[in-house]
């Protein structure tokens, strides 16, 4: 898992406990980047992402009884993920970019994978190729892209993936290792639409 | 083919394992000795550092907007049992209201009260029917030609009776020496039939008349005031029920000839007897409205429990 901030987690929690919705707003600050980014890179739809964070916090907050200590936002990143598992399975959700369109896709398409940069050449090449990896990884079977999700842009481990989608550790490892091996074939069939300097050379 | 593609994803599986370094020492040192000894493996092992690389370096996606809770967002929703609660309530109420109505008018239909339970009905009608009667006799009264006798309306019963038997025995006696009576002529004046003349609660609705009425004159009568002489006839007729208090004079003799003509007894009491065997009372209909209001109720108090 990534650093948390400074902040008084475990005070905050109990005083969440009690009812109290303004501490609870505060873990809700610290946290929905976090969330948003994972529902995002799962559901592979910012609308979708929204909907799904606004939910998990909802959940959460009525929920609270159920936290037994430990990490919090290892908790809320167990609610999200399984949110937008279900998601995916249940609507069988079809991502809004598609791997397919990716070479006419418009830059605009998604703006919140442009990040500042020092060079307008540099953001430009890691916005193109974030948004290439998205789409391909929104490829993915959904048992697959939620466990390369949580293992390479959460940083779970996978004691920690096991728990969280509910599946045998050697079946994280195997899906992981599908997921993965799946996404370097996709990069080095299209190799040629990514920058150069990203492109997997033989 | 497919033997090829379960070894390929076997190394695949190693290889990405080995990224986490998550292999057991044994598995590591054999999959090490392999790589130095396989180019192609080491390309592919490159293309997949590579590629875990490129999505763990993929940026942060920001939250778009705030995801603040306010308290309408956590207000627990209301459980559908609770939606139909008041419903519920409300037909609980309704139910149980026909039970008490079913129970209560089949009661009094069958006479469980007593005797005074079927009473009130004629009582009613007597003490309700007695001051427009009574207001309408004291127009008679005005219309008739003014009496040194006349009694005042607001004179009891009992009084009244006592004044009309000793005023009326001089009237009987000349009823009785000379023409036939009255009642015989004309049991029930024309201008009375509206009232009390319609049949068997006559006697007790027209009971009031005779307490506002005026003695019959004691000197003879003309053939006009013949209405007046038959209102007397009519006036006599509810003092016969009780002659106790009276002397037997001709006056009662003369109210119980007129009984038979129309008049059946009025007292209260004698009622009971007329009545035949109560109604049974519908215990079906009763018994499912009270176990219906009973399982309304039930459900209204689970509904309103419900979370």
């Amino acid at each position: 898992m990534r650093a948390e901030k400074s902040l008084d987690e475990r005070g905050l929690v109990a005083a969440a406990q009690r009812g109290d919705l303004n501490a609870f707003n505060e873990l809700v600050l610290a946290y929905q980047d976090r969330v948003y980014n994972l529902a995002y890179r799962i559901l592979g739809d910012p609308a979708a992402a929204e909907d799904a964070t606004q939910e998990t916090f909802i959940a959460a907050y009525r929920h609270l009884s159920t936290f037994r200590g430990g990490s919090f936002l290892s908790w809320l990143m167990r609610i999200v993920a399984n949110r937008c598992y279900d998601e995916l399975r249940r609507h069988k959700r079809r991502p809004t970019v598609s791997w397919e369109s990716f070479g006419e896709m418009d830059e605009e398409a998604n703006p919140f994978l442009v990040n500042s940069h020092p060079t307008p050449e540099e953001a430009a090449q890691e916005a193109e190729l974030a948004r290439f990896l998205q789409s391909a990884i929104a490829t993915l079977p959904p048992d697959q892209r939620i466990v390369l999700v949580l293992s390479d842009i959460e940083g779970m481990n996978y004691q920690e993936i096991a728990g969280t989608v509910g599946i045998p550790v050697g079946t994280v490892k195997s899906r992981l290792a599908r997921a993965r091996a799946r996404l370097r074939d996709l990069l080095q069939a299209r190799g040629e639409l990514l920058p150069r300097a990203y492109r997997l050379e033989k | 083919m497919r033997r090829k593609n379960r070894a390929r994803e076997r190394v695949d599986e190693w290889l990405s394992a080995y990224i986490d370094g998550a292999l057991s020492p044994r598995e590591r040192a054999r999959l090490e000795a392999r790589l130095a000894r396989d180019p192609d493996l080491r390309a592919r092992l490159d293309a997949l550092q590579r590629t875990v690389a490129l999505v763990r370096g993929l940026p942060s996606v920001p939250a778009p907007r705030s995801f603040l809770l306010t308290p309408a967002m956590v207000r627990p929703p209301v459980p559908a049992a609770r939606r139909l609660a008041p419903a519920l309530t409300f037909a609980t109420a309704v139910s149980g209201l026909l039970c008490v109505i079913l129970l209560v008018g089949n009661l009094i239909r069958a006479g469980w009260g007593g005797p005074g339970a079927i009473a009130p009905a004629p009582m009613i009608a007597y003490e309700t029917g007695a001051s427009p009667e009574a207001g309408e006799a004291e127009g008679m009264a005005k219309q008739a030609p003014p009496s040194p006798q006349a009694i005042p309306t607001e004179m009891t019963p009992l009084a009244g009776a006592a004044a009309i038997s000793e005023t009326a025995v001089p009237e009987m006696r000349a009823w009785g020496e000379g023409t036939p009576s009255p009642l015989e002529r004309a049991p029930i004046p024309p201008d009375m039939g509206g009232v009390g003349g319609g049949a068997e609660p006559g006697p007790s609705l027209r009971e009031p008349y005779g307490e506002p009425e005026e003695p019959p004159p004691s000197e003879p009568m003309a053939a006009g005031e013949e209405t007046m002489t038959a209102t007397l006839t009519v006036e006599v007729t509810p003092i016969s029920p009780m002659p106790e208090p009276l002397p037997p004079v001709r006056g009662a003799t003369a109210g119980e000839e007129a009984t038979p003509a129309g008049t059946p007894p009025s007292l209260p009491g004698a009622m009971p007897e007329e009545t035949p065997t109560p109604p049974p009372i519908p215990w079906l209909p009763v018994g499912g409205l009270a176990l219906l209001t009973a399982a309304l109720a039930a459900l209204s108090i689970r509904a309103w429990r419900a979370r």
